[in-house]
């Protein structure tokens, strides 16, 4: 399982320091389709650089996928999910703003915020 | 009426609609609009635009009232000089339908210069039993459209939602006496058949207030059962509702469930759209 692989990685590797207490704990909180580096950093209590760093090894060694998430501007919430920036259209519409009937609900790519997180792979 | 409010007013419904009532298959919009004004009487467009008046999008106020609607209940509920251009009673129901003169006072920002614009604003009042529907249609928020894509900011709305609603309550006040209908009891228990699922929900809690929206597609409800089972037993605020029938007319709504506000922003293809929905939610509240 990915999951299991995943933390075996993070016991292996060099600096980290064995993973033990909070094992069950990650198994049981994540969701394996949005797992946010600010997760893993606070499940383990890492700095922030190293869970990132984590994440990135998990994704060379095919236990997650990155994805992009395109946030809303105004509203926050992940209009559309892609696997590179390459996969982002021009223009994305937000339907929680326009049926909030905000005077703006469409947005250009670079008025999109990215939110980076991962997938475990199944 | 002049041609140029008979089109701002058709303007008002789906094109699809207003194509398909006059058969003008392929027209674009504005020539559609256009060839309805030059051949149509005043009368046809006007029982167009009470008959569709629920494909609009439009806002929704409902109301309890003090009293049953029955004989003496006023022939002109908004009261004034603003009288219904359409009147009818069915049975024990009502029905209103007004375009009430609305002028806007703008600024043309790129000249600048002051400007004006009137539109005939329709509004639907139906009232049955002890209840009363106050029904807005939304008017275009980019007024710029009518000066050539120029933009605009508006200074002054001559007549809004709130002025004609405290109009209404002081014409039926006592007797009648409207008050904002809570309807949280039949939103729920339409969500509970699963009629429909949330993408974006506001509620309150003891002593804070909750935004939960959720991300992509994803629904309340059938991804997060916790939030769920949290909300359904606190006073719903601004939630908005994506109807699960893909086949159903209405998409979207959004309600303010203790104050009896649903708004539709979106047209219905079909008049029943909206109105079925408003009737299931009142059925079970």
């Amino acid at each position: 399982m990915s999951l299991q692989r995943f933390l075996n990685l993070i016991d292996k590797t060099p600096g980290i320091g064995p993973f033990l207490a909070k094992r069950e704990e990650i198994i049981e909180h994540t969701d394996p389709d949005r797992i946010y580096v600010e997760n893993i950093r606070a499940f383990f209590g890492f700095p922030f650089k190293v869970a990132a760093f984590l994440c990135e090894l998990a994704v060379r060694q095919r236990l997650f996928v990155r994805k992009f998430g395109l946030t809303c501007p105004q509203c926050g919430k992940i209009l559309l999910s892609v696997d590179s920036e390459d996969d982002i259209p021009n223009e994305v519409a937000c339907d929680v703003c326009e049926a909030n009937e905000r005077d703006k609900y469409t947005f250009q790519a670079q008025e999109l915020e990215r939110l980076i997180f991962y997938q475990l792979v199944r | 009426m002049t041609r140029n409010e008979l089109a701002r007013l058709l303007n008002l419904y789906p094109v699809d609609l207003l194509r398909a009532t006059w058969d003008l298959n392929n027209l674009h919009k504005d020539q559609a609009v256009a060839r309805i004004v030059k051949d149509s009487p005043e009368p046809a467009i006007l029982d167009f635009a009470a008959k569709h008046h629920p494909c609009t999008r439009q806002h929704v106020y409902l109301f309890d009232l003090a009293s049953p609607v029955e004989n003496g209940f006023p022939s002109n509920p908004i009261g004034g000089n603003i009288a219904p251009v359409i009147r009818r009673v069915v049975g024990g129901r009502r029905e209103y339908f007004f375009c009430v003169d609305l002028k806007f006072a703008i600024v043309l920002l790129n000249v600048p210069r002051h400007d004006h614009i009137e539109f005939k604003w329709p509004i639907f009042i139906l009232a049955e039993d002890r209840v009363l529907q106050i029904k807005f249609t939304t008017m275009e928020k980019d007024l710029g459209a009518y000066f050539d894509g120029a933009p605009v900011s508006v200074r002054v709305r001559s007549v809004d939602e709130k002025s004609i609603i405290q109009s209404v309550k002081e014409t039926l006040s006592p007797t009648w006496e409207p008050s904002p209908m809570d309807i949280n009891k039949g939103i729920k228990a339409l969500w509970e058949q699963d009629f429909m699922d949330s993408p974006q929900a506001q509620w309150k809690n003891a002593k804070s207030t909750t935004i939960e929206t959720m991300d992509e597609h994803l629904m309340i409800k059938r991804e997060r059962q916790d939030v769920y089972n949290t909300l359904v037993n606190a006073p719903l605020l601004k939630t908005q509702f994506q109807v699960r029938d893909d086949e159903s007319p209405v998409s979207r709504f959004v309600v303010d469930a203790g104050s009896g506000i649903i708004k539709f922003p979106k047209f219905s293809m079909r008049p029943e759209g909206t109105t079925d929905v408003i009737a299931k939610i009142l059925e079970l509240n």
